[in-house]
């Protein structure tokens, strides 16, 4: 077949044609005996897949989909939980180290700093209560970004429920 | 092939509606937009597998990945598209996963003149029979692009949207599917009729 002829096949069984163009490019092939063949061929085909069935899955498909989906939904909802309360005593600490002073230590809000700052000592031990304070805002305002990024880029459904909750 | 494009809008249209619905948090229009979408998705991923079973884990894999990334969905596309895009993408990875084998026959453009025209006598329910043989034999890609074709009534924009190549390319890559079907029917419904003499 030759190729501008093998073209004119893919055009004809390929693209949407009227009536008309669909005759004047046949006009084009009928001298040409395997691109007229070809053309029958993939047409009667086109016939046969047309008729195919539709596979039909297992009756309880969508079930079985809608089970996983709220199985996941449970496993992300939990995680972000477990991130913002994790942000949350992230920033009580921290308010509690900068705004408590040393001092200060009958005050109750000022034991529990001592107890959580103790319980920090080792990694307070490797770097400095500034640098480590220093540390803490950064990674807080890491996540923050991130937090003020995923809200602009699903700000179209951000929804304050789903977006903590699940 | 003519599909009618105030079909495919009024489609996107009803989609879209239901992605709305499901967004503001109407549980049971996931269940609407599975039933709607899962014949296809099966049937796509069936084309590509060619094993029922795992055709249906993977159409179920898609749609809880669908569901689940939903809120990224941009509404200027058909949600068919961006749908079958993930069951063809995990399906493939997952015929890759599996090392399935699958017989890429070559790009041969021999067509039996005679014999074909002969075997287009033969009962329809036969070479429809035979048909479903001749898509195994079609590998990843192929398969997809005539499944796209002939049951969604795709555009070839859409298809190449699906599969990630461009316009021309798809085209040509879907002539070239629909002649190895037609050559791999005929060797097909040769060695049958080989084999009955």
């Amino acid at each position: 077949m030759k190729e501008a002829h093998e073209k004119i096949v893919m055009q004809l069984v390929t693209e949407k044609l009227s009536a008309e163009q669909k005759a004047e490019l046949l006009q084009t092939i009928k001298e040409d005996a395997e691109a007229m063949a070809w053309y029958k061929e993939l047409s009667s085909i086109d016939e046969l897949m047309k008729d195919l069935p539709l596979v039909a899955p297992s009756a309880d498909f969508t079930k079985k989909v809608m089970a996983t989906y709220d199985r996941k939904q449970v496993y992300r909802r939990n995680n972000r939980l477990m991130t913002y309360f994790i942000g949350i005593a992230a920033a009580i600490i921290i308010l509690m180290m900068v705004f408590l002073p040393e001092g200060s230590t009958g005050n109750q809000s000022a034991l529990w700093a001592e107890e959580i700052s103790s319980g920090l000592s080792k990694f307070a031990s490797l770097v400095s209560q500034e640098s480590f304070i220093q540390l803490v805002l950064v990674a807080n305002l890491i996540a923050l970004v991130l937090v003020i990024e995923k809200i602009m880029r699903g700000r179209r459904h951000f929804n304050f429920h789903t977006f903590f909750l699940g | 092939m003519q599909p009618a494009s105030n079909f495919s809008v009024t489609e996107q249209t009803e989609d879209n509606v239901i992605i709305t619905a499901i967004l503001n948090g109407q549980r049971h229009a996931m269940n609407v937009l599975v039933e709607k979408h899962k014949q296809y998705a099966c049937s796509l991923a069936l084309r590509i597998l060619h094993d029922s079973q795992l055709a249906e884990e993977v159409a179920h894999d898609s749609f809880v990945k669908a569901l689940q990334s939903l809120s990224g969905f941009k509404k200027e596309a058909k949600f068919t598209t961006w749908l079958y895009r993930i069951v063809v993408n995990m399906a493939i990875s997952k015929k890759r996963k599996l090392k399935m084998h699958f017989e890429d026959i070559d790009n041969t453009s021999e067509l039996d003149l005679n014999y074909s025209e002969a075997s287009t006598h033969l009962e329809k329910e036969d070479r429809t029979h035979y048909l479903n043989q001749a898509l195994q034999h079609l590998n990843e890609i192929d398969s997809t692009l005539i499944t796209l074709f002939y049951f969604e009534d795709a555009t070839i924009e859409e298809m190449a949207a699906i599969t990630g190549y461009d316009t021309n390319n798809t085209k040509v890559k879907l002539f070239r599917a629909r002649k190895k079907l037609a050559v791999q029917l005929q060797m097909i419904l040769k060695e049958e009729t080989t084999s009955l003499i």
